[in-house]
């Protein structure tokens, strides 16, 4: 190396070590450290966003290289079940949303409440640095005109799995005997003891007075699912799991709070751990006879339900002089947005092939199908309940709906045509940004497409928008976009799973038709098995990488996401074969089908071998629940016409294709992205300094916790791999193939091969997604596929024994791809017609037509008529006109009332019978804002109370 | 004096029974300009008040002044409504989706009353509207709904006097030119809470509860029949006198 290109490495260096410096000072918020050295790492509403106000993780250090203090995995957040009729959506869920705003210091405050069912909710969080715990205040008030009974499950996961150095269990209660009940103050959970080696510390949750105060806890249930009714469990995987339940009762106007605490220890010893236990059990007990209530108002103390007086009182309270807890000040809750669609056409779990089929038969328009998603998004996929899967919406989805319409009018057709499809944000597009669900990306506009998003402009999909990722698409347990943590969408406190998590939730909460993801280890697996959809993490090859940010430089794949095995088939037709850019792609147009619809056969699974390895049917976390119900779908390979043939060491065989000796050299991630540096000139041009791997992986622009330390950055990055090099990565890629092929041929105890090996998806319940720490969110199940090249397809299989989606998958040869499609299809087949295959997330169910909101008038009895006058307001409130005349609709109108100045009456809009009228003055239609009246006159001779739901229709429609 | 200290009574007991969770009342003053019906060949002429919804809600209408003109005959009630243009109006819609209270008058130059209205929020809103009847008890056509010359909705618990609408009337042709008839709505001074409040119990304990006007209607057509208006007193020996309603 030359002298000066020495110089300028080092100018570099220094200069990226003094910015990444002073980034992180200004950066690093959401932790707060206490006396003990530990980092609090405190859910707020900085990125990402996933605002709980729970504690995700607490570690000796910031950044992610710290070690982690205790076990807890998202702990300190709120389940609320109203109980309300008709129930409120994410009833019984974990709160978010607030808006926690971090004062620098030590405290997180509301700045927007939570809304749920009439209940007004808020939170305040406090960490006291100097005595090591952290305290919630949570107040409820009922903005309704009737009482309100509600139940506040405070808790959340303390650890992780059955045993081992990850796990924890309720060692005490403030009673004494380790089992939890309305008669303790405090819980203690503490983490199994390994001799000298440092362990996570204990962690004592105080719950408040215990009984016979009135207010006390009312019952411990169970963290991980049906909290509210499933009592406590105190071994096991679930174990980890605690839901501290009060039960509150709100008059009308009323406040409530709750208050708890939760007393953390350094990390222990066998030595140590019984003194750090004494000292954080006297605290606790400390806090329960007399809580500490600095920087409350004295409102708020006065709305403490679950502490008794004597104790508030002997914090140096008067309780007796309290005000009205009425008076407690809680931010406004934004205003929901309506459930409502401007299109009339609905894609609530529509597939690909049924939008196509009514696009070509004319019931429908890309138009009305993109709008339909557009507001299903609005509604469902955004504000604080969000699933928050997509990042960035195209400005211009109406009018690339609308060039599809016009291209089908004038004869075009094709598999995805005018339908929707969500990129994953670390596919180039060239009309939106495209950031690896990083800030340090965050603005960045490639020139040019991704291959596989040019592919799809040119079928003249709609490209809907940029699904979000975990950034940088690295760990597979948490899509953790900053722009918004994206959520389960079956259940909603749930993770989605990452990295390709917002490409799932926006096809499996119908926001989507369809979406392209990636996987370098399991991120298509994983969230399409969280989502109930399917996947193929293709051959090698089988689709090009050209554009597409890496993680892992030969073993990413980017690959669709589908609700269907024919949408998917939909999807590969168009983007996999060969790109000209992307030499792994050479041989893919000679393995692949003119038609992969050719080979959706129910008969695909007859007469084949199905392997079968009991070893990987088993849950690390210790649960059977879920592998139990993936063994029982394995009934529909057999109802196809396949065998299961038992394979791998238990009949002589191995687990695992037997990798071939590897003698390769080179840093694939750094030739990576030095390819995609190469590649996209306009990064530097755009202003963003990333000149390697290293500049990629030590932004201190990443989300705090996932943040390098500057000082480990400052390294040289790895030299650029030689093209011998990668010429050797490849050729040991294609030696991998053959290994795995040799596995598969002499697979079974008779040594006869098999045509595909089948393994389960999940293996566990998905855990909350406040949680994270370098823990695993689920029981993971990776075929070899990745590893080896090859193929895998995942597709649905019903639910798990707790109302959880759960996929299986196939491994096959490399380039099996379409024979695995097909083997997918045969078996959704016979799992759909048992009920078992795909199932509908309930979460985001269908929006009500109605490009307007209406106002009613109240009635005025009008003698000189004889009839009852009422006035009804249509604004039209969405971008696009309605086509006149515009007609009200009323449907179950009350028996006791007829609509004098009726129309006529519904005959084909279902529901049908009830009167409609056509509103004066809308002949030409409504303008987007413009908004008409309408008298109505009902004849009511006994003059009972007059109801009716109302639709407003455009005048296209026959009522 | 009398009437105004029975409005008082009636109001306090509005925010009695008012529902707890009401955070206000809406209050206004209401203006007509009565000229045009002096000597109108459609007279006698009522007023009619009404309150139609599913409720919780109560108004006290009160101090009337007829600007030279009275109240006659009888009050006629339906749902939950009590009293006169005496003694003053209360309608109530807790019991009845249909409240109304109607009571001829002779008009003088203008007509002005009080009201005083809960604002609890429903579904669809609860309407309080006021009326003109003729002598057909038909309502004069106006350019409010349903012929109303004032229509409050209850459309939220935070009212202001903006929410008042006001119309005019409409030429009917035939000699029954009302378009001079024009409603207004002003402030009034807020009220001394605690005293109506106190007056109001004083006047829920002086309250002698009357047979409910289950007949009112019939009894209205019966005088009707007997041309009894114009006199001050119904012809029907179970119409009640109006001082009969005075203390609710």
């Amino acid at each position: 190396m030359v002298p000066f290109a020495r110089t300028q490495i080092g100018i570099r260096l220094l200069a990226t070590f003094l910015c990444l410096s002073l980034a992180r000072s200004v950066l690093a918020f959401t932790y707060v450290v206490d006396a003990n050295g530990t980092y609090w790492g405190v859910q707020d509403a900085a990125p990402p966003r996933v605002d709980t106000g729970s504690i995700r993780a607490t570690q000796a250090g910031a950044g992610n290289n710290g070690a982690f203090s205790t076990t807890l995995n998202g702990f300190g957040g709120i389940m609320v079940l109203v109980d309300a009729t008709p129930a409120p959506r994410f009833n019984g869920e974990l709160m978010r949303g607030f808006g926690l705003r971090f004062d620098g210091v030590d405290r997180f405050t509301t700045t927007q409440s939570v809304s749920l069912g009439g209940v007004t909710i808020s939170r305040s969080v406090y960490v006291n640095r100097g005595a090591n715990w952290t305290r919630w205040l949570d107040t409820f008030t009922n903005t309704t005109n009737a009482p309100l009974t509600i139940k506040v499950a405070f808790g959340g996961q303390s650890g992780m799995g059955a045993s081992g150095g990850n796990s924890s269990a309720i060692v005490n209660t403030s009673s004494g005997d380790a089992l939890v009940t309305s008669g303790d103050s405090w819980v203690e959970v503490a983490t199994p003891l390994s001799g000298n080696t440092l362990v996570g510390g204990p962690q004592v949750t105080v719950i408040g007075s215990p009984a016979p105060f009135t207010g006390t806890m009312t019952f411990a249930g169970n963290g991980l699912y049906n909290t509210f009714s499933n009592p406590l469990t105190y071994s096991g995987h679930e174990g980890n799991f605690q839901g501290y339940v009060n039960t509150l009762t709100l008059p009308p106007g009323g406040t409530r709070s709750l208050l708890h605490y939760l007393v953390l220890g350094p990390r222990v010893t066998s030595a140590t751990s019984a003194s750090v236990r004494a000292t954080v059990e006297a605290a606790a007990s400390g806090l329960a006879a007399m809580p500490q209530l600095a920087g409350f108002t004295p409102a708020e103390i006065c709305s403490i339900a679950n502490f008794d007086l004597t104790s508030i009182s002997s914090s140096g309270v008067d309780y007796t002089a309290c005000t009205d807890p009425g008076d407690v000040v809680q931010p406004p809750a934004p205003a929901a947005r309506a459930p409502k669609t401007s299109s009339i056409y609905d894609v609530l779990e529509k597939t690909i092939g049924q939008l196509r089929a009514d696009m070509e038969s004319g019931v429908t328009t890309s138009q009305a199908i993109t709008r339909a998603y557009l507001d299903r998004i609005a509604v469902y996929d955004q504000g604080q309940f969000g699933f928050n899967s997509f990042e960035y919406i195209a400005t211009d989805a109406m009018a690339q709906a609308e060039a599809a319409d016009a291209a089908r009018a004038a004869g075009a057709k094709g598999p995805l045509l005018g339908i929707p499809i969500a990129i994953k944000n670390l596919y180039d597009t060239k009309d939106m940004p495209t950031t690896n669900g990083s800030l340090t990306f965050e603005g960045f506009r490639p020139l040019h497409d991704a291959f596989q998003v040019a592919r799809l402009r040119e079928a003249g999909a709609v490209l809907l928008g940029k699904a979000a990722l975990e950034e940088y698409a690295t760990s597979g347990n948490y899509s953790n976009d900053p722009w918004g943590q994206v959520w389960n969408a079956f259940n909603p406190s749930k993770s989605a799973i990452a990295s390709s998590g917002g490409s799932a939730v926006a096809v499996a909460a119908s926001l989507a038709a369809a979406a392209l993801g990636s996987q370098t280890g399991d991120s298509l697996y994983g969230p399409a098995s969280a989502a109930s959809l399917v996947t193929l993490r293709g051959t090698d090859g089988l689709e090009s990488g050209s554009g597409i940010m890496p993680l892992s430089w030969l073993t990413d794949f980017g690959g669709a996401m589908a609700r269907s095995v024919s949408d998917l088939a939909d999807m590969l037709n168009v983007v996999a074969g060969t790109d000209p850019d992307d030499p792994t792609t050479a041989p893919a147009d000679e393995h692949i089908p003119a038609d992969w619809r050719s080979g959706l056969d129910i008969h695909a699974l007859e007469g084949k071998r199905i392997g079968y390895i009991p070893s990987v049917w088993v849950d690390p976390f210790g649960t059977t629940g879920t592998t139990d119900a993936e063994n029982a779908a394995l009934q529909y390979l057999v109802a196809a016409g396949a065998t299961i043939v038992e394979m791998g060491s238990t009949v002589g065989g191995t687990n695992t294709p037997t990798a071939p000796p590897d003698n390769t050299t080179g840093n694939t991630t750094q030739e990576g992205w030095m390819q995609y540096i190469d590649h996209h000139p306009e990064l530097a041009a755009q202003g963003f300094q990333i000149f390697s791997a290293v500049d990629v992986s030590c932004s201190q622009k990443k989300i705090a916790y996932t943040r390098a330390d500057p000082s480990a950055c400052l390294v040289a990055p790895a030299p650029r791999m030689t093209q011998a090099e990668i010429d050797a990565k490849r050729a040991q890629r294609v030696l991998r193939q053959a290994a795995a092929k040799t596995w598969m041929d002499t697979a079974g105890a008779d040594h006869q091969g098999v045509d595909a090996i089948v393994y389960p998806g999940l293996l566990s319940d998905i855990s909350f997604n406040d949680g994270g720490g370098g823990r695993a969110s689920f029981g993971r199940r990776d075929t070899p596929g990745a590893t080896n090249g090859i193929p895998t397809v995942v597709f649905p299989a019903g639910y798990n024994d707790h109302g959880q989606p759960i996929d299986i998958q196939l491994l096959g040869r490399a380039w099996d791809d379409a024979k695995l499609v097909g083997m997918a299809y045969a078996f959704e087949y016979y799992a759909n017609a048992a009920g078992q295959g795909h199932v509908a997330a309930s979460t985001a169910p269908v929006l009500t037509y109605g490009q307007t909101e209406t106002i009613r008038s109240g009635f005025v009895r009008d003698r000189r008529t004889s009839t009852y006058a009422q006035e009804v307001t249509i604004q039209n409130t969405s971008p696009d006109p309605i086509a006149g005349p515009v007609l009200l609709l009323l449907d179950n109108l009350s028996a006791n009332a007829t609509l004098t100045n009726r129309t006529g009456i519904v005959a084909n809009a279902a529901p049908t019978g009830g009167p409609y009228i056509s509103v004066p003055g809308t002949a030409v239609g409504l303008a987007p804002g413009a908004s008409v009246s309408v008298a109505l006159q009902f004849s009511n001779p006994t003059n009972a109370a007059i109801t009716y739901s109302m639709r407003v229709l455009p005048g296209t429609i026959v009522p | 004096m009398r009437a105004t200290f029975v409005t008082a009574c009636l109001t306090g007991l509005l925010i009695l029974t008012a529902h707890s969770s009401a955070a206000s009342t809406l209050e206004f003053k209401v203006v007509v300009n009565t000229t045009p019906l002096i000597g109108n060949p459609a007279g006698p002429f009522a007023l009619d008040f009404q309150l139609n919804g599913a409720g919780p809600n109560t108004v006290a209408i009160g101090g009337f002044d007829f600007g030279g003109g009275r109240p006659l005959g009888t009050a006629f009630a339906f749902g939950g409504a009590t009293g006169n243009l005496a003694a003053g109006i209360v309608l109530n819609d807790t019991s009845a989706f249909f409240t109304e209270l109607f009571q001829q008058f002779i008009p003088g130059t203008s007509l002005s009353f009080s009201v005083s209205m809960t604002t609890n929020v429903t579904p669809t809103p609860d309407a309080f509207a006021f009326s003109i009847l003729d002598d057909n008890l038909f309502t004069i056509p106006t350019t409010g709904l349903g012929d109303a010359l004032v229509l409050v909705n209850i459309t939220s618990s935070a009212l202001t006097l903006s929410n008042v609408q006001t119309f005019r009337g409409l030429n009917a042709g035939a000699g029954r030119n009302y378009s001079n008839v024009i409603a207004q709505a002003l402030p009034v001074p807020e009220p001394a809470t605690l005293v109506l409040v106190a007056t109001g119990v004083i006047g829920a304990v002086a309250r002698r509860r009357r047979p409910f006007f289950l007949q009112a209607e019939r009894r209205w057509m019966r005088a009707r029949r007997s041309r009894s208006f114009g006199s001050d007193s119904p012809s029907s020996a179970n119409a009640p006198r109006s001082g009969d309603q005075e203390s609710l």
